[in-house]
């Protein structure tokens, strides 16, 4: 029952979709009252889509294997926990979170007081078409409340490595991103039919722009954080094609939020912020789609539903395709061309960087799959591809952002140029010593970083200084300077974290002490301990430099009987200047009587400045988030 | 013209994919592919943990591979059909090889739902998984009396597949071992 009333909640969502989705239409042919429909089918579709959400959730809760999707998801002997979380863990309960996320912007857009009511009232109509079309690839293609008979005896899936907690929340924030896009879009469309694409316009999407980015860093740094503490090889990126799919909308996203800088200023680019607009939401839907579908991890569970697949293609065909043949039509009033020697002309540049680091991306992700799906011999695409042609773009990138803040938005002179560059020899002459004090090997690629993370951070002084001179700080300049300083800790710790990471191995065999780099290490004890579903063994590790003690670390290697599975948790010491990772690997051998366990032990400095980095990035897209509502809301 | 452009590249990636999925050719029966040798399989037996997996010791004969679990679904539901060929083919060599489960689990699997193995081997450090290309469980390879792997099925039997393509793959495989003898 309750199954069937999720269902039902689900098809009049898409019915109520359908109105606010031609409701234009209706005003057209019908009655001007038809703009009032929009607001209260937004809130109505919102809270239809929260009881479908909240009737699967209760399927799961109450393990009803009579439903097929929480057959194959799920498991009676699950702790609650993960099986709530286990709702969404799948294709088409994560395709349901998807529209529901979309819902609460569109009640958002549609409660917040806007300057520009059309604008508005179109822009809710094109979120009821996307919402719509998603509606009917959920309900025709991947419905969750499918039921099954005879219904199962027990549910499929009770794997511990999925039953994580980071794997749980992760997801959810990411598409918080990726379906923010779709209201920016939604937007660009309103913009483009009515042929307005003004300073008006880019103040409506501003809010938008902010929390979406700001929720895809989050996702993203917590996805790497979660990687780094679970995975125990001690990295946190590995270009992985799942990770390339949410950093690609990440980087046209923050072009977006750029340009549309630009376009609020000075009124210019109009035409390539829309551009930008369908560009980051198409990328959103290939990466959901992409990672949903299994297209990556395997080509074939793609191909076994053709339907999907086809369905997947004609939507981005309508969506995309449509977009672009609009932007294609459409003129849009000519506005002042930009100046490069200019704040937007800097901006300019960083898009275009942005948009080419995105397209190295795009293309080592695609390539695989094309040629799998041309029936040739694949290729996988690593981290030298992205070492050679993503890296090098960014450090033209932290220049700009050096720069650009202090630059004025028509034109700079010469004399202020002249003034800039001189500022700039300071700090890079003051990092350059410490990098050739303090670093013992890759000087050149450290003098590089760390002269970019010092530059970027002595000219955001400085622009903070400025703006506060100028009668104290504004929300938007916050949100610069946060974002910036976040961008030189993250430009600083990357550079440190990659060239400067050692790696220790040994395998154990005795309590001897030993010295791993600068640091003896002693076996203090070892314990076998149960966990509730597990038995572990922990190594404690007293570490020592120079005589001094550092820190005691306990690795565990971890056994689920249930499902004879093996699991190693690393242990780590954080301090601001560096981490001390350590880490036991999986016994090999399968003779019980002489295990060799390995033990490994990674010195990442500044690993936790990167994670400030990241939240700064974050935490400045929120900033620039209540900046631009203070406005609107009274 | 030049506001068309993006359009233009959309709409070539966007044929090039349709044809794609369009042009795939899913008539073929699953699984058909090219013989190739089994490859070493690190596996012990569920029964005797001190007894290990040899590929060559059953040169000569025909041996039925079934990966399976006892908490998977389909597993189940394939069993019958396992039933089925031990019954039609009582030559043929039917090994189960259990992935990512307890012995105990298995124990009380096969003796609900009934035992069509010959002989049992678990997977333990899930390199006989990798070694074989597994995707999931079920999966079933066939190998012939030289030790090739000469058919393999990703996903459960059903009586179709059974009836039509798997039975006369094994009564040839079956004629070829006793000429072979």
């Amino acid at each position: 029952m309750t199954a069937e009333f999720g269902h039902f909640a689900l098809i009049l969502a898409l019915m109520v979709a359908i109105v606010q989705a031609i409701a234009p239409l209706l005003r057209h042919y019908l009655t001007p009252a038809a703009v009032h429909l929009v607001k209260p089918a937004a809130a109505m579709q919102c809270m239809l889509l929260a009881t479908a959400f909240v009737a699967l959730i209760a399927c799961y809760v109450a393990s009803d294997f009579s439903v097929l999707n929480v057959v194959q998801n799920s498991h009676s002997a699950k702790p609650l926990m993960y099986k709530i979380t286990g709702a969404w863990g799948n294709h088409e309960g994560s395709m349901l979170l998807w529209v529901l996320v979309l819902s609460i912007f569109g009640l958002l857009v549609a409660w917040i007081r806007a300057e520009d009511a059309e604008l508005k009232f179109l822009t809710l109509s094109i979120a009821g078409f996307i919402a719509a079309g998603f509606l009917l690839f959920i309900l025709l293609t991947s419905n969750p409340f499918w039921r099954v008979f005879p219904p199962a005896p027990e549910g499929e899936d009770l794997n511990p490595l999925l039953q994580d907690i980071g794997l749980a929340f992760h997801p959810p924030t990411l598409y918080i991103g990726y379906v923010g896009y779709g209201i920016v879009f939604a937007y660009a469309i309103a913009g483009l039919i009515r042929g307005r694409i003004d300073a008006g316009w880019a103040r409506a999407v501003k809010p938008w722009l902010g929390i979406t980015w700001s929720a895809l860093t989050l996702g993203i740094g917590a996805g790497s954080w979660w990687a780094y503490r679970e995975l125990g090889w001690g990295g946190w990126w590995f270009w992985d094609p799942v990770e390339n799919v949410s950093l690609m909308p990440w980087l046209v996203g923050g072009a977006l939020l750029h340009s549309n800088l630009v376009l609020e200023k000075r009124g210019s680019l109009g035409r390539w912020v829309v551009l930008l607009a369908i560009l980051t939401f198409s990328l959103s839907l290939i990466g959901t789609f992409i990672v949903r579908s299994g297209l990556i991890t395997s080509v074939h569970a793609f191909a076994s539903d053709p339907e999907r697949g086809l369905f997947i293609l004609g939507y981005l065909g309508i969506v995309t395709g449509g977009a672009l043949a609009l932007y294609a039509l459409r003129s849009l009033p000519a506005a002042e061309p930009v100046r490069l020697r200019s704040r937007s002309g800097f901006l300019l540049l960083n898009n275009l960087l942005l948009v080419t680091a995105a397209g190295t991306i795009l293309l080592a992700t695609l390539y695989p799959i094309m040629l799998e799906l041309l029936g040739l011999p694949t290729v996988s695409v690593g981290a030298p591809y992205f070492n050679s042609t993503f890296l090098p773009l960014t450090a033209p990138l932290l220049l700009l952002a050096a720069f650009a803040p202090l630059m004025a938005w028509d034109c700079a002179t010469r004399p202020q140029i002249l003034t800039l560059m001189k500022a700039a020899i300071l700090p890079i002459l003051a990092s350059s010593l410490l990098v050739l004090l303090l670093v013992e090997r890759d000087h050149g690629l450290f003098l590089i970083g760390a002269g970019l993370a010092a530059l970027l951070t002595a000219n955001t002084l400085r622009y903070a200084r400025k703006a506060w001179r100028s009668g104290g700080f504004r929300w938007p300049q916050l949100a610069s300077i946060t974002g910036h300083l976040g961008l030189a800790l993250f430009a600083l710790a990357l550079t440190a974290t990659s060239l400067g990471r050692e790696t220790y191995e040994r395998p154990m065999v005795d309590a001897a002490p030993f010295q791993f780099g600068h640091y003896q290490l002693q076996m203090v004890r070892v314990e076998e301990k149960t966990g509730p579903n597990y038995k572990t063994r922990a190594a404690t590790f007293r570490i020592t430099r120079g005589g001094e003690f550092v820190a005691e670390l306990t690795p565990e290697i971890r056994y689920y009987p249930v499902r004879g599975m093996t699991t190693s948790e690393a242990a780590v010491h954080s301090r601001p200047w560096g981490d001390l990772y350590l880490v036991m690997g999986e016994s090999t051998a399968g003779d019980k009587e002489k295990i060799a366990i390995g033990l490994r032990m990674y010195v990442s400095p500044f690993q936790q400045i990167l994670w400030l980095g990241f939240l700064m990035i974050g935490a400045s897209g929120a900033l620039s988030f209540i900046a631009a509502l203070k406005r609107r809301v009274p | 013209m030049r506001r068309a452009i993006p359009l233009l590249i959309f709409t070539i990636f966007a044929l090039i994919a349709a044809v794609a999925l369009l042009a795939r050719d899913d008539s073929a029966p699953p699984g058909e592919q090219a013989a190739r040798p089994l490859p070493a399989l690190p596996l012990v037996a569920l029964n005797r943990p001190t007894e290990f997996f040899d590929n060559t010791a059953y040169r000569g004969k025909v041996v039925l591979f079934n990966v399976f679990a006892s908490w998977c679904l389909p597993c189940l539901a394939e069993m019958r059909e396992l039933e089925a060929l031990a019954e039609q083919f009582p030559a043929l060599e039917r090994h189960g090889i259990v992935w990512n489960d307890s012995p105990k689990n298995i124990r009380a699997f096969l003796k609900k739902h009934g035992n069509p193995f010959t002989m049992l081997w678990r997977d333990t450090t899930g390199q006989s998984a990798i070694a074989l290309g597994l995707r999931g469980v079920p999966e079933t390879y066939l190998i012939n009396a030289r030790g090739e792997i000469i058919y393999h099925i990703p996903g459960p039997i059903d009586r179709r597949l059974r009836e039509d393509v798997l039975a006369p793959i094994i009564t040839r495989a079956l004629a070829e071992a006793g000429n072979a003898r």
